[in-house]
C-alpha cells in the first residue's frame, strides 16, 4: 500500500509531535530494522532540517511500500501515538483502503515482484477494481522474466476492458520499476495530430518518453523524417540501456499510416536480433492482413472476453477473506453477495444469463468501483 | 498485544446501497452536451453549459461527467467515453431531441475542431451532411474513421435504422479510402507545382493506351491477348538527376487515379530508393505491387472492384504462403517455383476471376522508380531475375505497362543482347512552363520572374535551383522584379554558370569564414565542427581554429539548404554540387585539394566505425592512392556508405570497387579492369549465376566470357568456366579445359571431381571413375574437406555404375580428411558434407560414421553406401523413361517438393534439361537408398504409374476406386465444416494428382491463416464465415478436378 501525499503529510505531523528529535526516531527505527530496512540517518542528510528529514524518510519508506509498516509500529509501540487526531485519521484511512489490499494478501507487507504482478486487484490508487485477467498477468510476468516471446497480442471486442489493462501496466511499472512503460496511445496522439497518425508522430512521442534519447535529426519537420534513421537510433538506445521497456500500442481504432503498421510489425518480428530489453504488447490490433503468416503463428495472443459471474464472485471472495483479516465481520460471504445482488447492478440477478448479450466490462468495473468507493467512505466515517 | 478488530455489521453493509441514486444517464443534459463535443476542458464545458441552460453545472454532476470521460492530461482535456456518446446520440435521435437540441443551440456551439465538425455533420439532421468519402482529405477521413468506429461498435445494429446514421460508413470502408489517399499523398506532394511537360505526358498516355492489334493474338475472343515485350517493350524514362522523371510519372498516376471508372488506370509504384524494397526476391516485389492494387480496388462503391481487390489480397497471401513453404530459407524462388505458383493461382481464382478479366481492358501500370539505385545494391542475377519475372507477368497480364525510371546505360547490356527492348522517353531540360512550376516549388512565385530566369539560364534543374536561391536571398534585401534579372546575374559566364552561382550564393553567408570553408571544402562528403577544424580550416585558408569557432562556421553553413543536406544520420555537402564542381575545384585549388584529402586520411585513420572507415577509404582513393588498397580496406560493413559514390572515382578505381563490392561492374568499365581481376569477376559471376538457379543466366555469363579471349590459366576461372560448359552440355569444351592442368593449383581436386561428373553425364563411367581414382596426384589444400568427401562419393558412384573396384582409394581419402581435421566432431563433419547429400539422411549418416573412423566397419559401410547407387542398366533405363515421357522442370519441381520436401533449386544447380534430370536421378537414388520403385515414383510420378502397377513389388496407396472414395470422404468432411480434416486426408494421401498438390498447400495455408486470425480475435466472425465459405467452395472445386 502506498500512502497518498495528504496522508503522508499527516503522518509527518504525528512524527514531529511524537518524537523529540531525529535521533529519537533513529533509535526507534533501529530497534525495528528487520521490518523497516533503513533508518532515518541512513537516507537523509544532516544538513537538512528535522521536518525535511522526516518527510524524506517517509517518502523513502513509502516508495518501498513500508509507510504503513512504520505507521503500525508507531501505533503499537510509541506511547501516546494513537491519541493524536491525525493518527486516528490515518488509521481510518488505512482501514478503508484495506477493503481489498491493492496487491493482495496484506497491503504494506513486503511484497515481491511476482506478487505485485499476479495479485494486483485494484488500480488507480485503489479506485478501480481489476477483476480476473489472470492470463494477462501471467503473460506480463513471463515477458519480464524473458521466459517467452517478447510479443503479446491482446484482442477483444470493443469495451471489453482494454483500457483497464493499460492502467494495470502503469500501476505495475510504477510499483515494480521492472520496466518503463511506453504507452503509445493512438487516441491520445490523435488528439494532437488531428489527422492520420504518421511514423513521425510515433517517433516524436517515443523520443519524448525515453530519458536522454538524443537523435541528431530533426523530428519537427514531418517531411524530412527518415524512418530508416530513426529505427537504428532507437535500437542503439535500447541496446545500450540497462533497463527494460514495454511498448504498449493501444487504441488501434484510430487511423494510422502504413509506415506505422510496418514499424510495429518490424518490432514484433524482432528485427534487432539480440536486443532483448524491449517487449511489445498490442491491444486491439485488428489489421491481420498486414501480418504475415509466420508472424501470426508465432505471436502469443490473448483474446479478452467479457466477465463471467464467477470471476466477479471470485473477486468478492478474495475481498471478503481479506476484510476478514482486518475486521470482525458480522456477515457471511453469502450475505455479502446477497446484499449486492439485490442492490448493485454489477451483480444483478439476470446480468450473466446466457440469453442476454454479454455484460459490458466497463459498466461492471465502473459500478463495482462506485460501490467500493461508497464502502470505503462508510468505513472511514464510522467509528470503530 | 493484538488490538481488538473493528466490527463491520450487516447493517453497515446494507446501508451502503441505500438511497442510491439511479440516473438515466442518456437523458442527463450535461451528458447530451458532452456527446456533441469532441474534447473539452472543464472550464469550457462549464461555460457552454451555462450559456445553454442558464445555470451552473453542480460539482457532483461535473465529477459524474468526468468519471465517464477519457482524460488527456497533457492538454487538461476530457472526452466522453465512446459508448456513452454513441448511446446518448442514438437515444436523442430516436426521441427527436437531437434535432431540437441543435436547432436551439448550434449558434452557441461552434465546432472546435475537425473531429467535432465531422461528428456534427454526421449526426445533425439540420445540416447537409458530410462530404462523400471520395472527396474527403486525409484529415477528414481520419476523423470519419474515428466516428465510424464509435458507431459501428454499438451492439445493436438497429442503430442504423436512423436515416441520419445510415450515412455513417463502415470503418473498413473508410479505411479503404484512407489507404488509397495514403498511397496517393506522396504523388500529390511532389506534383504540387507541376506545370508543362505536356508532350511527355502525351507520349506516356499513348504508350499506356496501346492495345495489341486484333488478329495477332491466339484467341481474339478470349480475355487474354498474349503479348510479350518484343511487341510492346517497356518504357524507360531517362534524364539527368532532378529533371523531374519521378514527378512526371507521379503526375500521370494522379491524372488517372480519380474515382471515375472511366479512364482510371490502376498502378503499382515501386521506388527502389525506398529502403526495404529489395529485388532479391521478385515475389516480394509482387507482394508489394498487389498490396497497392488491392488498396486501389477496395473502394466499395463498385462491386466488381471489391471483388478484384479481395482477389489481389488473397493472391498476396498465397505468395507469402509459397515463400514460407520453401523449406530452404536461403533459396530464392526460381521461374519453376513461380510457374507452379502462377498455375495454382490461375486455377484457384480463374473461376471467380474470368468475368472480371473479360471486361478488364484497362491497362495496368507498373512503375519501377529510381532504377539506377538497383545497380549498386543487386547482383546481376538478381537484376536478371527481376526482368525474367516481369516478362512472366506480361504474359499473364498482357495489358501491364512497365515504366522504368532510371538511366539507359545500366540496361545497355540487355539492350545489346536483344534480351530487352525499350521505348525510351528522354526528359530534356525543363521547358518554360515546367520551369515556372519548378521555381514556384523553390519559392519563386512571380511567374514573369520565373520566365525571365528560364530565359537567362535554360532548364537545368541544378542551375535553376542555384539561381532561385540567389534571387530569394537578394529578395530579402530589396524587391526583385523580372527586369532586374539581367542585372542581377550580370557577369555570369554560361560555361561556368553553376560554379559562379554557387560562389554568388556563398556571398550571402554572413560569416566570411564559412564562405571560405564551403569552397573548396565541398569536395568532402561529411561535415561537422570537428571536420571543419581538423580537415578543412587550414587548407581553406583559415589557419588553426578552435572547436568553438568551427561550431559557429558549421551552424552558418547548416542554414544553407542549397549546400548541405542530411544523409545516413549525418550532414553532408550535396553530391550533385560536388559532382558538378569537383573538376573545377581540383584545377583551381590543386594544392588545397591535396591537403584536404591528406588531412581527411589522417583524421579518419584512427577511427573505427564502418562509416569512418568508408570515409578513410574514400579519401585515400580520391587522393590517388593505388586502387589495390581496396582489397585491404574494404569489407561488407562499408558497403552502405560507399554505394552512392561507386562511380565518383576514376574509371579503373570504380571498376575495382564495384567488383570488390560484388555488384555488377558497369559495362563501360569492364574493359578497363585488369585481366586477373576480370577473371575473378567472371568466376564470381558464374558462381552467382549458378546459385541463382536459372539456366538462362548461365548463357548470359557465357556470352560475357566471350568478350575477352586471353586467360591466365590460374585462379578460379578455369574451374568455373569448365563448370559453366558442363552445365550447358558443352561436355567436350569442359573436358578440354579440365584436361589442361598447367596451373590448377588449389582448384585441382575440384577440377578432377568435375571431370568425373562430366564423364558421367556422357555415360562414360570407367573414364569417370578413373578421374577420381588416383589420390596421390591430388594436391588438396586446407578447407577442401567438402571436395574430398564429394570425391569419395563420386568414386563409389562411378565405380558402381562402371563396375570398377572401389577398395584401396577409400582409406586414403579418409586418412586425408582425418589428417587435416584431427579433432572432428560429428556436427563439423556433417557441415563438411556437400549440401545436397546432407538431405539424404541415411546416406549422410553413413558418411559421417565412415569419417569418424571406426575402421573395422569400413567394408560393410562401403558396401551399404554402394548399394544406394543404381547399376548402369537400371540408371539408364530410368533416365530414358523420364526423357521419353517428356515432362518439364515444373513437373520435376512439384515432384521434389512433394517427395523430398525441398525445392529443386535447393538441391540441383541450373543446367540443360539432360544434366538436370541426371542430377535429379543421382539425388533420388541416395535419398531413397537405392530403392528403385520409390526412385521411379518420385521421379516419374503419374507417368510411372503404369510401370509401377505392373510391378508386383509395388503397391499403390489407393486404387482408382480409392480415389473416388477419397473424394467423397473429403467432400463429406467439407460439408460438415471439417475443413482441416479434409486437408489432412488429402495431404496424407500419396496418390493425389501432382498438379493439385500445390493448390492444396495454398488452400491449407489460407485456411490456417483464417483460423489463426479468428482464434486470436484479429478477424471478426462475419469476415471469418465469409472466408471459410470461400475456402470451402475452392476445396469443392479442387475435388471436382480430382475426378
Amino acid at each position: 500500500m502506498n500512502f497518498e501525499p495528504s496522508i503522508l503529510a499527516k503522518f509527518k505531523q504525528c512524527l514531529l509531535d511524537a518524537f523529540l528529535s531525529t535521533n529519537d526516531i533513529h533509535m526507534f527505527t533501529m530497534a525495528r530494522m528487520d521490518q523497516l530496512g533503513v533508518s532515518i540517518l541512513d537516507v537523509t542528510s544532516e544538513n537538512e532540517d528535522r521536518e525535511t528529514r522526516i518527510f524524506q524518510y517517509l517518502e523513502r519508506l513509502n516508495s518501498e511500500f513500508k509507510a504503513k509498516v512504520f505507521f503500525d509500529l508507531c501505533w503499537e509501540h510509541k506511547p501516546g501515538f494513537p491519541n493524536f487526531p491525525e493518527a486516528i485519521e490515518i488509521k481510518r484511512w488505512v482501514e478503508a483502503q484495506l477493503v481489498v489490499g491493492p496487491f493482495g494478501p496484506l497491503g504494506g507487507s513486503p511484497v515481491n515482484m511476482e506478487d505485485l504482478i499476479l495479485k494486483c486487484h485494484l488500480l488507480r490508487s485503489g479506485k478501480l477494481p481489476f477483476i480476473a485477467r489472470a492470463e494477462v498477468k501471467e503473460a506480463l510476468l513471463k515477458q519480464i522474466k524473458g521466459n517467452e516471446s517478447r510479443n503479446l497480442l491482446l484482442n477483444g471486442e470493443s469495451k471489453v476492458g482494454l483500457s483497464y489493462i493499460r492502467y494495470y501496466l502503469e500501476e505495475i511499472a510504477r510499483a515494480t520499476n521492472a520496466f518503463q512503460l511506453i504507452n503509445v496511445n493512438f487516441k491520445k496522439l490523435y488528439r494532437r495530430v488531428k489527422g492520420q497518425i504518421q511514423m513521425v508522430h510515433i517517433a516524436q512521442f517515443i523520443t519524448g518518453e525515453l530519458h536522454n534519447f538524443d537523435i541528431d535529426f530533426d523530428l519537427d519537420r514531418e517531411h524530412s523524417f527518415k524512418y530508416e534513421e530513426f529505427l537504428p537510433a532507437l535500437k542503439e538506445y535500447f541496446s545500450e540501456s540497462d533497463g527494460q521497456y514495454l511498448l504498449f500500442f493501444d487504441q488501434f481504432d484510430i487511423s494510422y499510416s502504413e509506415e506505422v503498421g510496418a514499424f510495429i510489425t518490424e518490432l514484433v518480428e524482432g528485427v534487432w536480433g539480440n536486443v532483448e530489453n524491449y517487449f511489445i504488447m498490442l491491444a486491439g490490433f485488428t489489421d491481420a492482413k498486414d501480418w504475415d503468416f509466420e508472424l501470426i503463428q508465432s505471436v502469443p495472443a490473448i483474446k479478452l472476453e467479457p466477465f463471467q459471474e464467477q470471476e466477479v464472485l471470485a473477486f468478492l471472495k478474495e475481498m471478503y477473506q481479506f476484510l476478514d483479516q482486518q475486521f470482525e465481520l458480522e456477515f457471511s460471504l453469502q450475505e455479502l453477495i446477497e446484499v449486492l445482488r439485490q442492490n448493485e447492478s454489477f451483480l444483478a440477478k439476470d446480468l450473466y444469463t446466457a440469453d442476454r448479450p454479454a455484460p459490458n466490462v466497463t459498466d461492471i468495473g465502473r459500478n463495482l468501483a462506485d460501490w467500493l468507493k461508497r464502502f470505503k467512505e462508510k468505513i472511514a466515517a464510522t467509528n470503530g | 498485544m493484538d488490538r481488538p478488530k473493528r466490527k463491520l455489521s450487516l447493517k453497515l453493509l446494507e446501508s451502503i446501497s441505500e438511497r442510491r441514486e439511479k440516473r438515466a444517464i442518456h437523458s442527463l443534459s450535461f451528458i447530451q452536451l458532452a456527446s456533441v463535443l469532441s474534447y473539452f476542458t472543464p472550464a469550457y464545458f462549464q461555460e457552454k453549459f451555462e450559456e445553454i441552460h442558464q445555470e451552473k453545472l453542480s460539482d457532483a454532476d461535473q465529477q459524474f461527467l468526468l468519471e465517464r470521460c477519457t482524460s488527456f492530461e497533457a492538454h487538461g482535456e476530457y472526452m466522453l467515453d465512446d459508448q456513452i456518446r454513441v448511446e446518448t446520440l442514438y437515444q436523442c435521435l430516436l426521441s427527436g431531441k437531437l434535432k431540437a437540441f441543435f436547432r436551439e443551440n448550434d449558434l452557441d456551439l461552434k465546432p472546435q475542431d475537425l473531429l467535432e465538425t465531422m461528428l456534427r455533420a454526421y449526426v445533425n439532421e439540420n445540416l447537409e451532411g458530410p462530404p462523400p468519402l471520395a472527396d474527403q482529405d486525409m484529415d477528414q477521413l481520419a476523423a470519419t474513421y474515428q466516428i465510424a468506429n464509435w458507431f459501428h461498435s454499438h451492439e445493436d445494429e438497429k442503430i442504423f435504422t436512423q436515416p441520419v446514421l445510415q450515412a455513417i460508413p463502415r470503418p473498413n470502408k473508410v479505411q479503404a479510402f484512407l489507404k488509397r489517399e495514403e498511397l496517393l499523398t506522396p504523388f500529390r506532394r511532389v506534383t504540387q507545382n507541376f506545370m508543362g511537360r505536356e508532350k511527355e505526358l502525351d507520349d506516356l498516355r499513348t504508350y499506356v493506351d496501346w492495345l495489341p492489334k486484333k488478329g495477332e493474338s491466339e484467341d481474339e475472343d478470349g480475355p487474354l491477348n498474349i503479348i510479350d515485350w518484343k511487341e510492346k517493350p517497356p518504357m524507360l524514362i531517362a534524364g539527368i538527376g532532378g529533371i523531374g522523371k519521378s514527378t512526371l510519372v507521379a503526375k500521370f498516376i494522379l491524372e488517372h487515379s480519380s474515382y471515375d471508372t472511366e479512364g482510371r488506370i490502376p498502378f503499382a509504384y515501386l521506388d527502389f530508393d525506398r529502403p526495404g524494397l529489395s529485388i532479391a526476391e521478385p515475389l516480394l516485389i509482387a507482394s508489394e505491387a498487389l498490396r497497392q492494387l488491392a488498396i486501389q480496388f477496395a473502394d466499395t462503391e463498385i462491386e466488381e472492384n471489391i471483388f478484384l481487390g479481395g482477389i489481389f489480397e488473397d493472391i498476396r497471401q498465397d505468395i507469402r504462403t509459397t515463400l514460407q513453404f520453401q523449406t530452404d530459407a536461403y533459396s530464392k524462388s526460381s521461374s519453376a517455383t513461380r510457374g507452379n505458383l502462377y498455375e495454382s493461382i490461375l486455377r484457384q481464382y480463374l473461376p471467380q476471376y474470368q468475368e472480371s478479366l473479360a471486361v478488364s481492358t484497362t491497362p495496368f501500370l507498373l512503375v519501377l522508380d529510381s532504377f539506377e539505385e538497383v545497380q549498386y545494391r543487386a547482383t546481376p542475377s538478381e537484376i536478371n531475375n527481376l526482368f525474367r519475372f516481369l516478362d512472366e507477368l506480361t504474359r499473364i497480364i498482357p495489358r501491364m505497362r512497365l515504366i522504368i525510371v532510371g538511366r539507359s546505360d545500366e540496361l545497355q547490356p540487355r539492350l545489346q543482347s536483344g534480351q530487352l527492348q525499350l521505348d525510351i522517353l528522354s526528359l530534356g531540360e525543363f521547358d518554360e512552363r515546367s520551369t515556372t512550376g519548378y521555381l514556384k516549388a523553390k519559392g519563386i512565385t512571380d511567374r514573369k520572374l520565373a520566365q525571365k530566369i528560364w530565359g537567362r539560364f535554360g532548364g537545368n534543374p541544378l542551375t535553376l535551383e542555384l539561381a532561385a536561391q540567389y534571387v530569394l536571398e537578394e529578395g530579402k534585401r530589396r524587391s526583385i522584379h523580372p527586369e532586374d534579372v539581367d542585372e542581377l546575374f550580370q557577369g555570369i559566364d554560361q560555361l561556368r554558370v553553376q560554379e559562379q552561382l554557387v560562389r554568388r550564393n556563398l556571398r550571402h553567408i554572413k560569416d566570411p569564414k564559412a564562405q571560405k570553408i564551403a569552397f573548396p571544402g565541398l569536395l568532402i562528403r561529411r561535415i561537422s565542427p570537428e571536420v571543419i577544424r581538423e580537415i578543412l580550416a587550414v587548407p581553406c585558408g583559415l589557419g588553426e581554429i578552435s572547436l568553438e569557432e568551427a561550431g559557429q562556421i558549421f551552424s552558418a553553413l547548416e542554414k544553407e539548404k542549397f549546400l548541405l543536406g542530411s544523409l545516413q544520420g549525418g550532414i553532408v555537402f550535396h553530391r550533385k554540387l560536388r559532382l558538378a564542381l569537383q573538376d573545377l575545384i581540383k584545377t583551381e585549388f590543386k594544392e588545397a585539394v591535396e591537403e584536404i584529402h591528406d588531412r581527411a586520411v589522417d583524421f579518419y585513420a584512427a577511427r573505427q566505425s564502418p562509416q569512418d572507415r568508408a570515409e578513410y577509404l574514400y579519401h585515400r582513393l580520391m587522393r590517388g592512392d593505388d586502387k589495390e588498397i581496396i582489397d585491404e580496406l574494404y569489407n561488407s560493413e562499408l558497403r552502405p556508405f560507399l554505394e552512392h559514390v561507386v562511380t565518383d572515382f576514376p574509371q579503373e578505381v570504380s571498376a575495382k570497387l564495384a567488383h570488390v563490392m560484388g555488384v555488377k561492374v558497369p559495362s563501360d568499365l569492364v574493359e578497363v579492369i585488369e585481366k586477373d581481376e576480370w577473371e575473378e569477376h567472371m568466376a564470381q559471376q558464374i558462381e552467382d549465376a549458378i546459385s541463382n538457379g536459372e539456366e538462362e543466366d548461365l548463357r548470359y555469363v557465357l556470352a560475357d566470357l566471350g568478350t575477352r579471349d586471353e586467360r591466365t590459366h590460374s585462379g578460379p576461372l578455369p574451374y568455373f568456366e569448365a563448370l559453366l560448359h558442363t552445365r550447358l552440355g558443352n561436355f567436350g569444351q569442359a573436358l578440354d579445359l579440365l584436361a589442361n592442368q598447367d596451373n590448377p593449383g588449389k582448384w585441382n581436386l575440384r577440377m578432377r571431381n568435375l571431370q568425373c561428373k562430366t564423364w558421367e553425364y556422357k555415360d562414360h563411367y570407367q573414364k569417370a571413375h578413373k578421374a577420381v581414382s588416383n589420390i596421390e596426384a591430388v594436391s588438396a589444400g586446407p578447407s577442401q574437406n567438402g571436395d574430398l568427401i564429394e570425391r569419395l562419393i563420386l568414386h563409389i558412384r562411378s565405380g558402381r555404375r562402371g563396375k570398377e573396384s572401389i577398395g584401396p582409394e577409400i582409406p586414403e581419402i579418409l586418412a586425408r580428411i582425418r589428417l587435416d581435421n584431427p579433432t572432428l566432431e560429428s556436427e563439423e563433419i556433417l557441415h563438411m558434407v556437400p549440401a545436397p547429400y546432407r538431405r539424404a539422411t541415411r546416406f549422410s549418416d553413413l558418411l559421417m560414421e565412415l569419417i569418424e573412423g571406426v575402421n573395422e566397419k569400413v567394408i560393410p559401410m562401403i558396401t551399404e553406401l554402394n548399394s544406394f547407387f543404381l547399376e548402369e542398366t537400371s540408371y539408364k533405363n530410368l533416365f530414358q523413361q523420364a526423357l521419353d515421357v517428356g515432362f518439364d522442370k515444373s513437373f520435376l519441381e512439384k515432384q521434389f517438393r512433394r517427395h523430398v520436401e525441398a525445392s529443386l533449386d535447393a538441391i540441383i544447380d541450373p543446367g540443360i534439361w539432360e544434366v538436370t534430370l541426371k542430377d535429379a536421378l543421382n539425388f533420388l537414388e541416395i535419398y531413397f537408398q537405392g530403392e528403385e520403385m520409390r526412385i521411379r515414383e518420385a521421379l516419374l510420378g503419374r507417368f510411372g504409374e503404369e510401370v509401377s502397377m505392373a510391378d508386383p513389388g509395388f503397391e499403390s496407396t489407393t486404387s482408382k476406386g480409392g480415389v473416388k472414395d477419397l473424394i467423397s470422404a473429403a467432400r463429406s468432411l467439407i460439408e460438415k465444416d471439417e475443413i482441416s480434416k479434409a486437408i489432412q486426408l488429402l495431404m496424407d494421401n500419396a496418390d493425389i494428382d501432382e498438379s493439385l498438390y500445390n493448390d492444396l498447400i495454398l488452400l491449407s495455408g489460407r485456411f490456417q491463416r483464417t483460423e489463426n486470425a479468428r482464434v486470436k480475435g484479429i478477424q471478426d466472425n462475419r469476415d471469418y464465415t465469409l472466408e471459410i465459405n470461400r475456402i470451402s467452395s475452392a476445396f469443392l472445386h479442387l475435388l471436382d478436378r480430382m475426378k
